[in-house]
This record gives structure tokens, C-alpha cells and sequence, in this order.
């Protein structure tokens, strides 16, 4: 057998499944392509958004958490490296960090960098030994260590590696919920990045880590009323908007704003838009409804009773496809939805 | 809404099996292009070509088998236009080896060989992936590259020689 006839077997044939964001997309993308084509309307031409879609995978990371900026912004790291530049290729290539400023001095050196990842910042600069600003090259070391989450630690950690970062530990499953790993980048410092996995209970953490008791500012016995204290704050998850015809509404909002709706599962007058960032819906309620807001919880049930010791009333519970669902009243009567997801959505 | 029926089948057998038919695409291409957003624009070229076949009433039966045959003219596009990229960018070597005579027997290290494919010239790689990955006939290659059968054995000569080469320097 000639060798070129063995390069069949470089390919195994296996499916590989690609990143879920872009997935949705393109479901949604063919769906509306599939679907939309209505007899009485003329057919419009829509501005090719193909484009916007693949820019913002470029630049919106792929492997990288979306916390919401205000999580994040109250702490920025600042740090300092010996080449600036080549650090910001460096985050770029691994992180899929993206530059959005850069100070260069007439000496050439960068005085002041920053870039996003994720929705994280990082600042960064040159050395300054002149006034005591060094990197961790020059210092022989690093006291701090630079925590990252993302949606997949193995793939940063082997661009990380591929890209000459110096491994400290590979991905592994930690008994607090993370598979973590941690290594140095090629300007010294030291990363932790980790995607999670479970969200196991203080207890059941310290049950799993011998020699550590773990404590948190919530007791554990009430860690299920002090939700608030110990999680990142309740984000919208979906909301919806009533429209006397969501068809109509469908053509107008795809015209304006470039919305893609798909028909939901739950009554052909219901649009679902599923190209946004924060997914919403058309009902048929009119449009003098005013929108329903679905707030996204790990746990429904908790909340619920959260509302309750807070003065608050729970309405109605029901579950759907896509998740719990449960219509609570705040304590001056003003009506939310708390909404746990099904898994996939 | 569509009025042939039959389009309407296909298009639901479509996003029916889209979770299953969704990786095998993708996995497909990935493996050619090796990069991640090569492969999503390439997928995402397929299904809605697909998707536009559908429409026109072309299609016998949606299964992934045809996906993977559109994603592969997808692909053949890509390297079309990547070579002319790289045309433009430097000009073509002209003292291109000839084909060795010999069968070249050995056995390939097939992680090396993957490596060495995605290291060469897109015509070279689209070449050779078609006609030994994808095991394509040397005519139906001709037809995907938009070449003449001739122009396509010249083609491969000049890609076997540029991958031995290569291959032979990584195992050096």
C-alpha cells in the first residue's frame, strides 16, 4: 500500500460538536430561512447578516464566560510585563482577548495597555524600574495569581501550552465544583483558569477536602435562605412582549433591529428571537400587556420560599420545556417570573 | 409557509436531525481546516446551501452524508480562494519537484501526517484531502477543484512530492 493511501485514516470520522452558541445561531438561521417564507408578503431584502454573525465570533471569545461587566469591573488587575505587545498577542491568541487601548511612550515602551476578556479586564504595562514597576520576570517571581472562568478549560489550557505557556497542572476536577488548572504564561504570571462543573454545598466541600473545614459568611444550616450572599446576582434571563399580531411584530423588529424569530413550541402566535444575546419572546397578549420578565435561578424552588420569608407571594408554579417556572409577587405586588432553566436552555 | 409538501418534509428532517447531523458536518470540516472559525463559516455555508436546495425542491433525501458532500464543495471553494490569496501574496515556485517513481511504502505516523497535511499550500492540501482523505477519483477531484483531469494529475504529482518532502523532514 502506497503511503498516500494510508492519509484516509488521518480522519476518524468522528463528529465533533461544535461551540453551542454557534449552534443555536445557525439552528436559528436555518429555521428562519426555512420558515419565513410568507406568500402574502413580498419578499424584502435583509442586510446579509452573516457578516455581523462571524465578526462577533471573532471577537466575542469563544471559550470564555460572559459574567456581565459590573461583576467584574469593581477589581481590575494592572500587570506589569516586560513586553507589553507581545503579551497582548499572547492573551489574544489564547484567551481570545481582545486590545481596546494602547498608550505608547515616545520611548517606545507601552505606558499603559487594556483588553478584555470575556467580559473581564486586564490592564497591563511595561516595566518601569524607574519607579519601581517590574514584572514578575525581573522579580523572580509572582506573589498573585490571576483567576480566570471560562466555558472550556481544556481548550484554553492546550492553546495555552501550545502557545508556550509553562504547565503548572493540567485540567483536573476539583471537589469544590471547578476543573481547574494553572500555569504561567511566557511573562511570568500565574494563572488559574477553571470552567464549572458542579455546585456542590459548603459541607459537602469540606466533606471532600480533608484537612480543610470550609466557611462561608452564611452558616450552611441556612445557606438555602441567604442565596443571595453566597451566588452571583439574579441576571433576566428571558423576557416577552405582548403584540396584537407577532407576526406583524416578527417583520417589523426583523426589519429595525435585525431579529431573527423562530415559532416556539408553545402556540403558532408565539415568536421566539433567538439571535439576541438576551433571548426574548412575542406573545399575543397585546400591547397592552405589559412584558413579562423571567429571572434566571439555579434553584426556583429556594427562591420561591426566598420570596415568601420576604414578604413577597408566590402565584403559580408550572414546568416547561424549557424549565421551571414560577410567577411570584414582590412585597408591593409588582409580578416576576423566576425562571430554572432546563438543561440545553 | 412553503407550499410543496415535499420541501416542508425535507426542511423538518433538516432541523429534526440538526443536533445529530450538526457535529457530523462540523467534525468533517474541522479536521480539513483545523481551525475553529474556518470551520463554523464553512458549516454554516453548508447547512444554509442546503437549506437554499431544499427550497428550490433538489434534494432526493436529507441525510449527512449529503450534508458532508456540500460541506466538501464548501471546502474545495475555500481553498480556491485561499490559493489565490497565497497567489497574490508570493509567487508561485516554478522548479516544483517531480513525482518520485517510487511507491514511497512506508508507513505514515498518521498525527505527523495530519500536521504535515495542514502545512502545506491549499492547492497541495485540497489535493490530496480529496483524492486520499476523502479517497475522491482523480476525475470527481477535478470536478470539485474546477480543473481538467490533466491539469489535476499534474497537480497531485506536484502535491505528493511537496507532502513526502515535508512529511520526511518532520520525521528527520
Amino acid at each position: 500500500m502506497s503511503a498516500f493511501e494510508q492519509l484516509r485514516h488521518t480522519d476518524t470520522g468522528e463528529p465533533i460538536a461544535p461551540d453551542q452558541v454557534f449552534a443555536a445561531r445557525l439552528r436559528a438561521r436555518i429555521t428562519e430561512a426555512l420558515h419565513t417564507v410568507d406568500p402574502d408578503v413580498p419578499l424584502v431584502q435583509l442586510p446579509d447578516r452573516t457578516g455581523t454573525m462571524t465578526t462577533t465570533e471573532h471577537t466575542s471569545p469563544r471559550s470564555v464566560t460572559t459574567t456581565p461587566a459590573a461583576a467584574t469591573a469593581a477589581l481590575v488587575p494592572y500587570v506589569c510585563v516586560s513586553n507589553s505587545a507581545a503579551a497582548i498577542d499572547w492573551y489574544v491568541a489564547v484567551f481570545d482577548a481582545v486590545e481596546t487601548v494602547r498608550y505608547v511612550g515616545d520611548d517606545g515602551r507601552i505606558g499603559h495597555a487594556e483588553v478584555s476578556i470575556g467580559s473581564a479586564r486586564l490592564m497591563l504595562s511595561d516595566e518601569y524600574p524607574e519607579i519601581g514597576v517590574v514584572g514578575p520576570q525581573t522579580l523572580g517571581g509572582t506573589p498573585f495569581t490571576l483567576n480566570l472562568n471560562v466555558d472550556d478549560v481544556d481548550d484554553v489550557w492546550a492553546r495555552a501550552i501550545e502557545h508556550g505557556a509553562d504547565a503548572e497542572r493540567p485540567p483536573t476536577d476539583q471537589p469544590y465544583g471547578e476543573r481547574s488548572c494553572t500555569f504561567r504564561d511566557p511573562s511570568g504570571h500565574r494563572w488559574m483558569v477553571q470552567t464549572t462543573i458542579a455546585t456542590p454545598t459548603p459541607d459537602e466541600v469540606g466533606d471532600a477536602m480533608a484537612g480543610y473545614t470550609v466557611m462561608t459568611s452564611a452558616p450552611a444550616a441556612s445557606a438555602r435562605t441567604s442565596l443571595a450572599s453566597s451566588t452571583a446576582p439574579v441576571e433576566l434571563g428571558y423576557f416577552t412582549l405582548g403584540f396584537t399580531d407577532t407576526a406583524m411584530a416578527s417583520r417589523f423588529y426583523r426589519e429595525l433591529f435585525g431579529w431573527q424569530t423562530e415559532q416556539g413550541n408553545v402556540g403558532a402566535e408565539y415568536a421566539h428571537v433567538a439571535n439576541t444575546q438576551l433571548p426574548l419572546g412575542f406573545t399575543p397578549d397585546g400591547v397592552d400587556s405589559p412584558p413579562v420578565l423571567y429571572f434566571r435561578v439555579d434553584d426556583a424552588e429556594a427562591y420561591a420560599i426566598r420570596v415568601r420569608e420576604l414578604g413577597g407571594t408566590v402565584v403559580s408554579e408550572a414546568t416547561y420545556d424549557s424549565g421551571g417556572n414560577v410567577v411570584c409577587r414582590d412585597n408591593q405586588g409588582r409580578e416576576f417570573h423566576l425562571w430554572q432553566p432546563a438543561p440545553g436552555y | 409557509m412553503n407550499a410543496d409538501p415535499a420541501t416542508a418534509d425535507h426542511g423538518n428532517v433538516l432541523l429534526a436531525r440538526y443536533d445529530e447531523m450538526l457535529p457530523q458536518v462540523y467534525g468533517y470540516v474541522l479536521r480539513r481546516v483545523r481551525n475553529h472559525t474556518d470551520a463554523e463559516d464553512l458549516t454554516a455555508e453548508a447547512f444554509m446551501a442546503a437549506v437554499t436546495s431544499i427550497g428550490r425542491g433538489q434534494v432526493d433525501e436529507v441525510t449527512p452524508a449529503w450534508l458532508i458532500g456540500i460541506a466538501r464543495h464548501k471546502l474545495a471553494d475555500h481553498w480556491r480562494r485561499a490559493e489565490r490569496e497565497r497567489r497574490r501574496l508570493t509567487a508561485v515556485a516554478s522548479n516544483e519537484p517531480d513525482d518520485a517513481t517510487d511507491p514511497w511504502d512506508v508507513e505514515l505516523d498518521l498525527l505527523d501526517a495530519r500536521d504535515v497535511l495542514g502545512t502545506l499550500g491549499p492547492h497541495h492540501r485540497s489535493a490530496l484531502t480529496l483524492r486520499y482523505v476523502d479517497d475522491l477519483s482523480v476525475p470527481a477531484v477535478a470536478e470539485l477543484l474546477g480543473r481538467t483531469v490533466h491539469a489535476t494529475e499534474a497537480l497531485l504529482v506536484r502535491a505528493r512530492s511537496a507532502f513526502r518532502a515535508a512529511y520526511e523532514e518532520v520525521q528527520s
